[in-house]
């Protein structure tokens, strides 16, 4: 009987709840725009390109990582000020370094408080006790926070801070000091790099005791301004502003990071306003952007290369002969036009234009198949050989599409008699792979950590650095090492970009790599976020930005 | 009754550990170290290495390590993931509602819109209403779900603005997950949203639903149709008729009644075909479910994330099918009592 | 059927004949049919029909849109991907693989599948049980994310999608095989060749197979149309073939990031998919019309 009934009412009722349904939605949607209006007008929507593997700016290793953690939740000694490398006091509000440039001391600031979430409540201001963690952490593999995650720390170890720094003293509460064992000039600019962010020991203290150590990844609590409210994986992660922060509470109250690895769907997003700001537009986008009025593009030189390195502990790359071979037999300027739409310029050197000791006088490897097929002549391999190509196929800011790259380079190679096969993994296993050493070539690139040279020549050439494989050429040159070594050592900065110079000549003769491009930095903005300001290093921050009330804007019109 | 609940119970519990050991197998063949693949990168002699090959059972023998694996997954041990160290049990947990979520609305979708259009069609048998719902299911019936779905965000998302692009809700409005399903926890919200965040919530989840809804639709229209046109020209249907039955009476009581019995099973069926087009779906609207989960899971090497993970979205198709058949036992009769 | 002609004999059409007749009637099933025959050509003459090499880069036509754009110019007919590669040679070379791969999907999955098949029905007992158990798990697993992982296992790249679809395929010809061959076994004719003392192989290739054969063609054709849907899907999510191969999913996944700007580059290869795995379900539709022996209405 109550089925019969249900059937009876079956065609009216159905039909009825779709459209009431359908009613209900587009008028209900209209009656709460005031409530949506009000909460957009305090949140801003960024459109990031990916999942942090982890919250701990001590052990990620990806811009994506640092991006969530360290610039927006953690505070450094010093920092960068904004959209410059300029070293600015942060934590330590001053520093002094001795006339043998092997003591460094810090000054810390005495109003800075650590955030709190719905485990911990800080009960003391910064202090000398969390810089010495935050260090002995990374330095002492007997400290108890040393193995959390079974991660390593790889920014500390390839910067070589191991042997560089003796020991960290505190001088009392509020003063430290770092003893060298050698001098070395970058220091500052390698204590603004994400990776030497300040934590809490009190927190660490905390989850000790409740045994839950492995929350220091995943619920930060640091001293910046934003703090973590919520993150699912894949899907979203949410701050909100930090209303103790000692520089004072932003202006913004929640920030979204609206992970969206694809490309074309952020920018759908952003010019659906959906979100406010997209993370590493495709130069195509950008060309698209002259019709969407309320967008605009943030634009500046980076920091930044894109490069095709050579594995050269495997043959045939070992041999210089067949690496300028290479290089002579890729069209760079077809990546350019194809790849990044003219956005980007011809890398000559390793490192950019824009930065210090820069060498202008070396000429770049001209397009020459058959000058390339000579060399590969005299090298001995007149019939060409077979390579693989790796390439990651997520979009970076040095590169928007390595697949594609690949596929341009491919079809150059078969040219010359080289028959290249194109292998792809996602970024995390390409990255494991790479360090391994398991690749013939692989396509990658690098951005600036800190405006020093050397954060390019010792992190990606020098032979220290082929022991955690970022050195993914494996290209260990005597004579380049020593060179990089020395200019650690001076602070004269004319001096030092003499010996760069140096190296930019070895790294031309040897070729380790195909340097491919210096891109423009861009995201795409919203017309109603104010003081955005690009890093050069390619980070984003969002300390100090500000949101146009946008009901406001809309009266104003009327 | 009871007889059909113990009998579906013992097809479920053999089907159960039938996958369970297959699974096992599977494990035993992926080649590498089950240690590292189950851990991570741990060395060999270390502490945690022999814990993690003790706990696997490494040097037992084969019968021994099946025993050690069926209970660990019996006590709900799925393994813990690579890369969050999140348990997958936990990870499932906080996925799965979303994917059901979308699941069941376009299953209503598809159930709503198929079974009307079906009726409609074999009602209308032979006119050209006919002819367009079948030629349209179809096109829904070949279609490739990915490029649908492309194809509808650039039409109604970027052209029209009438939808929003991905995602589940709008990230202006702060949700707190209580119990997963999006419309729920909107509604959890109305202190502070009113109903803006639910509204939102079920804006975006029109678009999507609907392709993935498209080829159950069709194939439920489809079914309907043929099911609906054998049933009316049943000689019951035609006594009904001459008795003086109206017309909308014979249609939707004693006709569609009878011509959704066999179709409950291939609805059932449908639950994996959903699972399936999930994981295209997901990826294409950027919607945080177990397909994109899995998707994500495969390409970051994430190996106890894709074992645990796979095993339990087989869990969850076996427990469908059974509960399926135990739902068509319970409404046709002639399964009630065999005879 | 009243007009039945007396004192002229009609001679009862053969098997294939009836058929042919019957499928014929059926204008859908014949026009997918020949757009299928269409596509198979296409894909087997593919080198002499495209206009250009599939790889070939024309940089200074990059994002050409195609002719009957207001922009775009008859040298390209269906325009030019981000590369500059002309998408009509892209498409007809892509032909190439999507066809050839879900066949050589289907051939795998169906030789296994029968076989087994053939097994579990002819033989029964435990192999039986154990084979059905298998199928049930395989079955339990939504077929893409059992390719997907099997793919993960072994690794991306074309051979690999290809045995992962296969043997996401392979129970629904077992169970079809199996129950047709329960069905069979029981008839008559079969019990009298039994009696004659037939051996289980040939009782299988003799009596069996060519009464089975019209559901096992009615399975080929869905297989194909299933096959070719997730080889797209493998190569539309990066575990299929790998750019720059031209395969269909695979170039939807190229040039999904310029959707906005160069719609044809994604609305194109969709449709080749669309259109082909429609052809396809079309003459199953019409085959399953036409070998349906209780089928005898109109």
């Amino acid at each position: 009987m109550s089925l019969k009934t249900i059937m009876q009412t079956y065609c009216n009722s159905i039909y009825r709840i779709i459209i009431t349904s359908a009613l209900v939605v587009l008028t209900g949607s209209c009656s709460y725009d005031d409530v949506e209006k009000k909460a957009k007008s305090s949140t801003l929507v960024y459109c990031s390109e990916g999942s942090p593997d982890s919250f701990d700016p001590h052990t990620v290793t990806f811009g994506t990582a640092f991006d969530a953690s360290a610039r927006q939740i953690y505070n450094r000694l010093v920092e960068f000020a904004p959209g410059t490398v300029e070293l600015t006091p942060s934590l330590a509000e001053r520093w002094t370094i001795n006339s043998t440039g092997t003591q460094y001391t810090f000054f810390l600031r005495k109003d800075v408080q650590f955030q709190s979430n719905e485990l911990f409540t800080p009960t003391r201001n910064l202090n000398a006790d969390d810089v010495l963690f935050s260090f002995a952490r990374q330095s002492d593999p007997e400290h108890s926070y040393h193995r959390v995650g079974k991660r390593d720390f790889s920014y500390f170890n390839f910067q070589g801070l191991h042997s560089l720094i003796k020991d960290v003293v505190k001088i009392n509460s509020h003063t430290v000091q770092f003893k060298l064992t050698r001098p070395y000039s970058p220091f500052l600019s390698v204590l603004a790099m994400e990776f030497t962010s300040i934590m809490s020991a009190e927190y660490a203290e905390f989850l000790a005791s409740v045994d839950k150590k492995t929350l220091i990844n995943q619920k930060p609590i640091g001293t910046g301004p934003f703090r973590l409210v919520r993150y699912q994986a894949d899907a979203y992660i949410r701050y909100a502003r930090h209303n103790n922060y000692w520089k004072g509470a932003e202006s913004i109250e929640n920030l979204v990071f609206a992970i969206t690895p694809d490309p074309s769907l952020r920018f759908a997003r952003v010019t659906a306003g959906e979100c406010d700001v997209m993370s590493n537009p495709l130069p195509i986008h950008l060309q698209a952007l002259r019709e969407q009025s309320h967008l605009k593009i943030l634009s500046q030189r980076g920091l930044n290369i894109a490069y095709w390195s050579f594995n050269t502990r495997k043959p045939p790359l070992d041999n210089p002969l067949v690496r300028q071979a290479l290089n002579h037999a890729v069209n760079r300027q077809a990546i350019l036009d194809a790849v990044y739409y003219g956005s980007a310029e011809l890398a000559v050197n390793p490192i950019p234009p824009d930065m210090w000791s820069y060498d202008k006088s070396i000429e770049k490897y001209e397009y020459n198949p058959q000058l390339a097929r000579n060399l590969l002549y005299r090298a001995g391999y007149p019939q060409g050989f077979s390579i693989d190509i790796w390439a990651f196929p997520e979009q970076r800011s040095y590169n928007p599409d390595a697949t594609k790259t690949a596929e341009l380079i491919q079809q150059d190679l078969r040219q010359i008699g080289v028959n290249a096969k194109i292998i792809t993994y996602e970024v995390g296993a390409f990255l494991q792979k790479v360090k391994a050493g398991e690749h013939q070539t692989a396509i990658q690139g690098w951005i600036a950590d800190n405006g020093d040279p050397d954060n390019f020549f010792a992190s990606l050439l020098s032979c220290d650095a082929t022991i955690p494989g970022q050195n993914s050429a494996f290209w260990c040159n005597e004579e380049f090492d020593a060179i990089i070594k020395d200019a650690q050592k001076i602070s004269d900065q004319q001096h030092r970009a003499k010996l760069y110079q140096r190296a930019q000549e070895i790294f031309k003769e040897q070729a380790p790599w195909l340097t491919i491009a210096h891109t423009k930095q861009n995201l795409i903005v919203n017309e109603r976020v104010h003081n955005l300001l690009l890093s050069p290093s390619g980070g984003i921050f969002f300390s100090g930005v500000m949101l146009e009330n946008t009901e406001q804007v809309e009266q104003s019109n009327d | 009754m009871i007889r059909i609940i113990l009998r579906q119970l013992s097809i479920f519990a053999s089907s159960l550990l039938g996958i369970i050991f297959i699974f096992f197998l599977l494990t035993q063949l992926i080649p590498g170290d089950p240690v590292v693949l189950n851990y991570g990168n741990l060395t060999p002699g270390s502490f945690e290495y022999e814990r993690a090959a003790e706990s696997l059972g490494v040097n037992q023998s084969f019968f021994d390590q099946f025993y050690l694996y069926l209970k660990r997954v019996l006590s709900g041990d799925f393994g813990y993931s690579l890369i969050t160290n999140r348990s997958v049990l936990d990870e499932f947990l906080t996925f799965f509602p979303a994917t059901l979520e979308l699941s069941i609305f376009a299953s209503l979708i598809a159930l709503i819109l198929g079974v009307s259009l079906g009726v409609f069609a074999a009602v209308r048998k032979g006119t050209w209403l006919d002819n367009l719902v079948m030629s349209s299911s179809l096109v829904g019936y070949s279609m490739p779900i990915f490029w649908w779905g492309m194809l509808l965000i650039l039409f109604f998302s970027l052209d029209l603005g009438w939808a929003p692009v991905a995602g589940r809700i709008s990230y202006v409005y702060d949700i707190e997950p209580v119990t997963g399903f999006m419309l729920i926890d909107s509604l959890y919200a109305y202190p502070k949203y009113e109903f803006a965040a639910f509204y939102n919530a079920l804006s975006h989840l029109v678009l999507p639903a609907f392709v993935l809804a498209t080829v159950p639709l069709a194939a439920i229209a489809r079914m309907t149709r043929s099911s609906m046109i054998e049933v009316l020209n049943a000689d019951y249907i035609l006594t009904a008729k001459a008795k003086g039955v109206s017309d909308t009476k014979i249609i939707w009581v004693h006709g569609l009644r009878n011509a959704l019995i066999p179709m409950v099973t291939i609805i059932g069926l449908q639950s994996s075909v959903l699972l399936t087009g999930a994981i295209l779906t997901e990826t294409i609207f950027a919607w945080p479910g177990i397909g994109k989960w899995m998707v994500e899971a495969i390409f970051r090497r994430d190996f106890p994330t894709i074992q645990g993970g796979v095993l339990l979205i087989a869990f969850f198709v076996v427990l469908i099918n059974a509960s399926v058949d135990f739902l068509y036992a319970v409404i046709n009769p002639r399964m009630r009592r065999p005879k | 059927m009243n007009e039945v002609i007396l004192y002229k004999e009609t001679p009862i059409p053969g098997r294939w004949k009836q058929f042919w007749g019957k499928f014929r009637r059926n204008k859908g099933a014949l026009s997918g049919f020949i757009f299928l025959c269409f596509m198979v050509l296409m894909a087997v003459f593919s080198p002499l029909i495209a206009p250009f090499d599939p790889a070939e880069q024309f940089t200074e036509y990059l994002r050409t849109p195609p002719a009957w754009y207001e922009n775009g110019i008859n040298h390209f007919i269906f325009g030019t991907d981000d590369l500059g590669r002309d998408l009509l040679s892209r498409v007809i070379h892509g032909s190439r693989l999507s066809l050839g791969l879900s066949a050589t999907v289907v051939i795998i999955a169906a030789s296994l599948g029968i076989l087994l098949g053939a097994i579990a029905g002819l033989l029964r007992g435990t192999l039986e049980f154990i084979i059905l158990r298998f199928m049930d798990v395989i079955l339990a697993i939504p077929s893409l994310l059992l390719a997907i992982v099997i793919v993960a296992i072994m690794g991306p790249g074309l051979p690999n999608a290809v045995y992962a679809v296969a043997i996401v395929l392979i129970p629904h010809f077992v169970r079809i095989v199996r129950a047709a061959i329960k069905e069979e076994m029981s008839k008559d004719y079969v019990i009298a060749a039994r009696l004659d003392g037939a051996s289980p192989i040939r009782l299988f290739t003799h009596s069996i197979f060519p009464n089975i054969l019209p559901p096992l063609i009615i399975q080929l054709t869905l297989a194909f149309s299933t096959a070719l849907v997730d080889i797209a899907a493998l190569g539309f999510l990066g575990l299929g073939a790998q750019p720059p191969n031209p395969e269909w999913g695979t170039i939807l996944s190229q040039s999904r990031d310029f959707i906005q700007l160069a719609p044809w580059t994604v609305t194109i290869p969709g449709l080749a998919i669309l259109l082909t795995v429609m052809s396809i379900n079309l003459m199953g539709d019409g085959l399953r019309d036409a070998l349906d022996p209780k089928d005898h209405r109109e």
